[in-house]
């Protein structure tokens, strides 16, 4: 046994955890760290600093003056906000209501991103502006971080209890990606051990996707990172990135120098900006911070955004007024014609959906020479729809609906090929008994 | 043993009617027109009669069998029931249930757990859904449970059963299954409210288990686990889902629940043995089977001899072919069953294209393989049952209980590699009260033609042995570093505190240590799998007595429950860049060696380059008039052996055989005295060996004409294995006397391996494919001619164990097999062709055979001090010899 137990060994050392570098599947949360050189993190042996041992578990305490700088915003931005740009931009009406200032702010540092009741979470940053639910017109006084660490995976259980506590002790949650990360990885340690996980309870707010939706066309990735120093300014200095977290945790277990000092200001820093970011969002719609100085770019990104959730929400009338926006915002910005043939295109789309046949209809023509692409296709027949239905221009609609199609079959555009295809030649058909019929 | 023959007196059709038809009216159907009027009459019986009037296959036929109608035994419905389900049961005509079902019933609601193993179509389904059923009655909804299919087909068939008895029981209880087409939205609402879960062992493995928090609400009320078709659980697969069923328990114990299992099987040959080695504990076999079952025919046909000499047998597919002539009509329904999808394709295209002589529509013959879509699939299923097919081609796709109702006529393209896949295909026939026919074609293969001759093999007591081996390192440490990611290990409390005065040897070391776990806690190399887990591969955090998974990873995705698939090497089209097929690490050696043609259904690449470290070898397509054939050498070489039976010269009046001395003294030199009892004649032994296959070289041969048109060298490194082996050891005078070291006759004791391997799944399940073949007329280790017959698959699955067991059963069938083929000097029916074995093969095996198959049986003894154990380096411990 011995002998196969050796070699064993041996086979196990050349194909020594594969799975440990295996990347994970696709989390568009700091999957790719740049190549940081293993030199420039910083190491050190025993634990970290500045823990306290309650209830069973380790945790850092910290707090910050409410004008506490992070990057170019003020914490207490926060407190300063439109709620109801919440609901609209993330399409979730029980953040209408959202408290900023009851919220808890939260993130978790995690030995993976693959998932599973297996992944540990070791590091909880909680941040809060007071502790518990506010009373109604109380002012806070200051923002406190609570960041949670396990020390021992044997107190895993008193540090996640204290945990689900500490969340059900606020009106919301605040997280980056949240609600299809960090939510669960807890949840799953809580039933692992018995704890009722607290998410249910408390609406939450997950910056990623409203923040991604908005800006995503004038940044590069939808990530943290670039979040916050494209909207709020931050710049991170000597920043230990995400993917190397698990490791300094394994290193600190098994008594090794670990760099857990970065993993706790990385953790920080995450924080502080879920709130700063959550202020960004929140002044959207008014597009002035709480000084009531400007926004700031990329508004025209911005104005799409809110157009598009507008009409998310059925409110064409003032989406209408933020696609105008967009295009004036990108014309300025001196964006490609073509870049702005989505929007512009909407907006025609918009327009007619409205009822304002004639703006439409001018909005199309205007449309028509940016190439022989599927919007040009698209927009001849939205041009023939309203010349049959609006100016009962049959023999105008049919030349519309024939160049459409010509230009369709000169050009296999996309998937829509044979929507447009079909939609072209159906209407073609009803045209030409229609001008038969009366010529 | 002694089989009788039974062709004459159990011949059906002389006993069939008073008014035998004149052979006239069952001659070969001639042309269309009325066909299918004409055939629209007589039963199967009347296709048994033609089929033995034909006078161009009456020959093949070559054993007739009968077993009579058999009426059902049955029991009242359990008292316990409640009436509603008693009721809902009574409606569908199920008043009362076959005795095995009332056993199998009690037992489950006794919270006993159950291996039901009875025949296809006895009910089984009703064994576990009634339990299920009352279980939800009695606990007011809260009862759960799992069931585990072997393929998502089966999952999805008997989903649609159970939500059916539900609705009809008016209940608002969930059954779903859930797999890798289950859509995610579904995910949840099923995790949280089904009660119910059909799925299989992958996803069990890889998404539920590694999942469990999200499934905690179905393991806190996990009461059964239902495992069907428990027989097809067996080489790796079966040892790694063993596995997982451990992990299933230890996290159902997490949760506070300790579920029960019953599970479905085919026949088996120890249902009870291979229960415990699946599950860990003792079950309660219900095996009787009192379904009632309709008059049945069987017949083995073997195909006509082309070629005597050569031992060339006609084509079985083109056999079967011939045989549907008098099998396929309008009247019944007929099922084909081949080995390969292929074969599917071809069969049904012919019999479409004569359906019309067959006085069929095409419409009415259909193929049916893996690989159809779900919608194509389930609409054949359906004709099958309303009777609109009339003729279904199918590979074993169709064998698992897929429901398609009982048909009329099974003909089997081969023998389909073991008794339970017999049985299982021929429990596709058989209505009530009517009379069925299954036609056994017989390929050129060892084992077809072993049942030519054998045919009561088939029909005897299940035979064949499964091999489990959950304990297997490879497979543990994988399957445990998934366990460890579900939840820590931990020791038992004061582990290590008494040690047991009696365990003088022990004194030194520490005492055992034991794990605190429900499933894993009796596996012995688990806390020495968990330490090499923590201290080599360091995935583990070992700390106060526990283990914690401690890596970004997770480790179901990367664990196959198959085995090796990780180290597969991929094929890659250097054109198209995309993946023409895949081999095993093993195989890549000979078939995708640089300059090898890779084939695949005719097509023809030449590889072009093997990364062999990478995995990955890239092929170009051409047309060549010639195929390669690699050859390798293997060397195996004995690291420990185990156990060993011996026969001496003397036999039979020896009582007690002392030690096998001449292995001690063959060392020596001493001769040995002619006439000593003590003499060795020949032994067997059970070990641990070591293998190297290193490719050499490969030759060029010409498609058809077989002419070597070059040969070229292979540089690859040579593939390493440890695993177990069966080995069969003559002694050097019983070789000599046998005339093994006459001329080349040596060759032929390679031609007795052939045949042992090709043999094995008679008595073993398993393929010859999982068999690695090394024969030596002089063995290093033993210095005299050894055969070894190892697992190939790493650290060994339990089958050198079971070929130990069953050695003499499988020398007597390789004699009966090289015994009754026709050929002159060996054919791949039986030890190979003589290219391979030389002109002498046949003749030697045969005598090898003879002398081993013969004679009394080799006994107990024990393996030789010195030589168990072979020193494989300073940190081998405990076995460097004396």
């Amino acid at each position: 046994m011995r002998a196969r137990l050796a070699r064993l060994r041996r086979e196990g050392a050349a194909t020594k955890d594969a799975a440990a570098t295996r990347p994970p599947p696709g989390v568009p949360l700091e999957t790719s760290a740049p190549s940081t050189p293993r030199a420039r993190v910083e190491r050190r042996s025993g634990p970290p600093r500045g823990l306290c041992a309650t209830g069973g578990h380790l945790a850092r305490l910290g707090r910050f003056g409410l004008d506490h700088r992070h990057g170019s915003w003020r914490l207490e931005e926060a407190l300063d906000v439109e709620p109801a740009d919440f609901a609209l931009l993330t399409g979730d009406g029980s953040l209408a209501e959202l408290d900023l200032a009851g919220a808890c702010y939260l993130d978790t540092e995690t030995t993976g991103l693959a998932g599973g009741s297996g992944t540990w979470v070791f590091m909880i940053g909680l941040g809060t502006f007071a502790e518990g639910p506010r009373a109604p017109g109380a002012v806070p006084a200051s923002f406190g971080v609570w960041q949670g660490f396990l020390g021992d995976p044997a107190e895993e259980r008193a540090l996640l209890a204290e945990c689900a506590e500490r969340i059900r002790a606020h009106s919301g949650v605040v997280s980056f990606f949240g609600k299809s990360f960090d939510r669960h990885r807890l949840e799953d340690r809580m039933r692992l051990h018995g704890i009722e996980p607290p998410f249910d309870e408390v609406p939450h707010l997950d910056l990623y996707h409203p923040l991604r939706r908005l800006y995503r066309a004038a940044t590069d990735d939808g990530r943290l990172a670039t979040m916050e120093s494209r909207l709020v300014g931050v710049r991170r200095a000597d920043d230990l990135p995400g993917s190397f977290a698990p490791e300094a945790w394994f290193d600190y277990l098994a008594g090794r120098p670990h760099a857990l000092e970065g993993v706790f200001r990385h953790n920080l820093d995450d924080v502080l900006s879920l709130v700063t970011l959550a202020a960004h969002l929140g002044s959207t719609t008014r597009e002035r911070r709480a000084d009531g100085s400007e926004l700031g770019e990329p508004a025209a990104a911005r104005a799409a955004g809110v157009a598009r959730s507008l009409l998310a929400a059925g409110r064409r009338p003032e989406a209408l007024v933020w696609l105008d926006r967009h295009g004036e915002r990108s014309r300025r910005d001196g964006e490609a014609p073509a870049a702005r043939r989505p929007l512009e295109v909407l907006r025609a789309d918009t327009l007619r959906l409205s009822g304002a046949a004639a703006e439409a209809l001018d909005a199309y023509r205007a449309l028509l020479d940016g190439g022989e692409d599927g919007f040009t296709a698209h927009c001849l027949l939205q041009l023939a729809k309203l010349l049959e239905h609006h100016r009962r221009d049959w023999s105008a609609a049919l030349e519309a609906s024939r160049t459409a199609l010509a230009l369709v079959e000169r050009r296999h555009v996309g998937g829509e090929f044979a929507r447009l295809r079909a939609e072209a030649v159906g209407r073609i058909e009803r045209l030409e008994k229609r001008v038969g019929r009366d010529g | 043993m002694d089989h009788p023959r039974s062709d004459s007196e159990s011949d059906p059709l002389s006993r069939e009617t008073a008014a035998p038809r004149p052979a006239e009216e069952v001659a070969p159907p001639p042309s269309a027109g009325g066909e299918r009027r004409r055939r629209s009459t007589g039963s199967v019986l009347d296709l048994a009669r033609a089929l033995r009037a034909d006078p161009e296959l009456r020959d093949g036929f070559e054993h007739w069998r009968e077993s009579p109608a058999r009426p059902a035994r049955t029991v009242a419905l359990p008292e316990r029931l409640d009436p509603r389900l008693a009721a809902a049961l009574a409606e569908r005509g199920l008043s009362e249930l076959f005795e095995h079902q009332g056993r199998a019933i009690e037992a489950a609601l006794a919270g006993r757990d159950v291996l039901v193993a009875t025949p296809t179509a006895s009910g089984k389904t009703l064994c576990y859904t009634v339990p299920l059923m009352q279980r939800l009655f009695e606990s007011g909804g809260s009862a759960r449970a799992l069931l585990l299919f072997p393929t998502k087909a089966l999952g999805q068939d008997q989903s649609a059963g159970l939500t059916e008895l539900v609705a009809a029981l008016g209940q608002d209880w969930h059954a779903a299954t859930y797999d890798g087409d289950t859509p995610v939205p579904v995910r949840r609402t099923l995790r949280d409210r089904g009660h119910m879960i059909l799925t299989n062992p992958w996803m069990l493995h890889s998404g539920i288990l590694p999942n469990h928090a999200r499934w905690s609400e179905l393991f806190r009320d996990l009461e059964t686990i239902v495992i069907d078709e428990v027989h097809t659980l067996s080489g790796v697969f079966g040892s790694s889902v063993a596995n997982v069923l451990r992990r299933l328990v230890r996290i159902a114990r997490h949760y506070g629940s300790e579920p029960r299992f019953v599970c479905c099987s085919a026949t088996l040959r120890d249902g009870a043995e291979h229960a415990r080695r699946l599950l860990g504990r003792e079950v309660e076999v219900v095996d009787r089977d009192a379904s009632p079952c309709g008059r049945r025919l069987f017949t083995v046909y073997s195909p006509p001899l082309l070629d005597p000499v050569a031992g060339l047998r006609a084509n079985a597919l083109e056999e079967a072919r011939r045989l549907a002539r008098h099998l396929v009509g309008p009247r019944h329904q007929t099922i084909f069953f081949c080995r390969r999808r292929t074969a599917v394709e071809v069969l049904t295209r012919y019999l479409k294209e004569a359906a019309g002589d067959l006085g069929l529509r095409p419409e009415e013959v259909r193929g049916y393989r893996g690989g159809y879509l779900p919608l194509l699939r389930r609409e054949i299923e359906a004709g099958l049952r309303s009777g609109e097919v009339k003729v279904v081609v199918s590979t074993n796709a169709l064998e698992l209980g897929i429901d398609i109702g009982a048909l009329d006529v099974a003909v089997l393209v081969g023998y389909p590699g073991s008794q339970a896949s017999f049985w299982q295909r021929a429990g596709r026939v058989g209505r009530r009260g009517k009379p069925s026919l299954v036609v056994q074609v017989a390929q050129a293969d060892p084992v077809d033609q072993y049942l030519v001759r054998h045919p009561e093999a088939l029909f005897s007591e299940p035979r064949e042995r499964l091999a489990v081996d959950p304990d297997n390192l490879v497979i543990l440490s994988e399957q445990l570093k998934c366990a460890a990611f579900e939840l820590p290990f931990a020791l038992t409390e004061g582990a290590g505190a008494d040690t047991t005065a009696a365990d003088v040897t022990a004194t030194d070391e520490q005492p055992r240590a034991v794990l605190d776990d429900v499933a894993f806690g009796g596996v012995e190399h688990a806390v020495d799998v968990l330490d090499y887990l923590a201290e080599e591969s360091g995935l583990l955090h070992a700390a106060g007595g526990r283990w914690y998974w401690m890596a970004d990873a997770y480790p179901a995705q990367d664990v196959s429950l198959e085995g090796g698939e990780a180290d597969n090497v991929v094929i890659l089209d250097a054109e198209t860049n995309k993946a023409v097929g895949e081999i095993d690490r093993e195989g890549s050696l000979t078939t995708v060696h640089e300059g090898a043609i890779y084939q695949v259904e005719g097509r023809t690449w030449i590889v072009e380059r093997f990364d062999h470290a990478n995995r990955r070898a890239t092929v170009r397509e051409v047309d060549t008039d010639y195929f390669t054939d690699a050859q390798t050498e293997t060397e195996v070489r004995v690291l420990r052996l185990e156990v060993c039976k011996l026969r001496c010269r003397g036999e039979a009046a020896v009582e007690d055989p002392v030690l096998p001395a001449p292995l001690a003294d063959e060392d020596a030199g001493g001769p040995v005295e002619d006439g000593d009892p003590a003499v060795e004649d020949h032994a067997v032994w059970r070990g641990e060996v070591h293998v190297t296959t290193l490719a050499t070289q490969y030759k060029k041969i010409r498609f058809y004409t077989r002419e070597n048109v070059g040969a070229e060298s292979i540089s690859l490194p040579p593939e390493e294995l440890d695993t177990e082996a069966f080995v069969l050891t003559l002694s050097e005078r019983t070789a000599s006397e046998l005339g093994l070291h006459a001329g080349s006759r040596g060759a032929g004791w390679h031609g007795v391996g052939n045949l042992l391997r090709r043999v094995a799944p008679l008595f073993v399940r398993c393929q010859p494919s999982d068999l690695g073949l090394s024969t030596q007329v002089r063995a290093p280790h033993f210095k005299r001619p050894a055969l070894f017959l190892h697992d190939r698959v790493q650290g060994g699955v339990g089958l050198a164990d079971l070929l130990f067991d069953a050695h003499r059963e499988l020398l007597e069938a390789a004699l009966e097999v090289v015994s009754a083929c026709r050929c002159r000097s060996g054919c791949p029916a039986c030890v190979g062709p003589p290219e391979q074995i030389g002109a002498e093969g046949k003749d030697t095996a045969r005598r090898v055979l003879e002398h081993l198959a013969r004679g009394a049986l080799p006994r107990d003894a024990e393996v030789p001090a010195g030589r168990g154990e072979e020193c494989v380096g300073a940190d081998a411990g405990g076995g460097g010899g004396p």
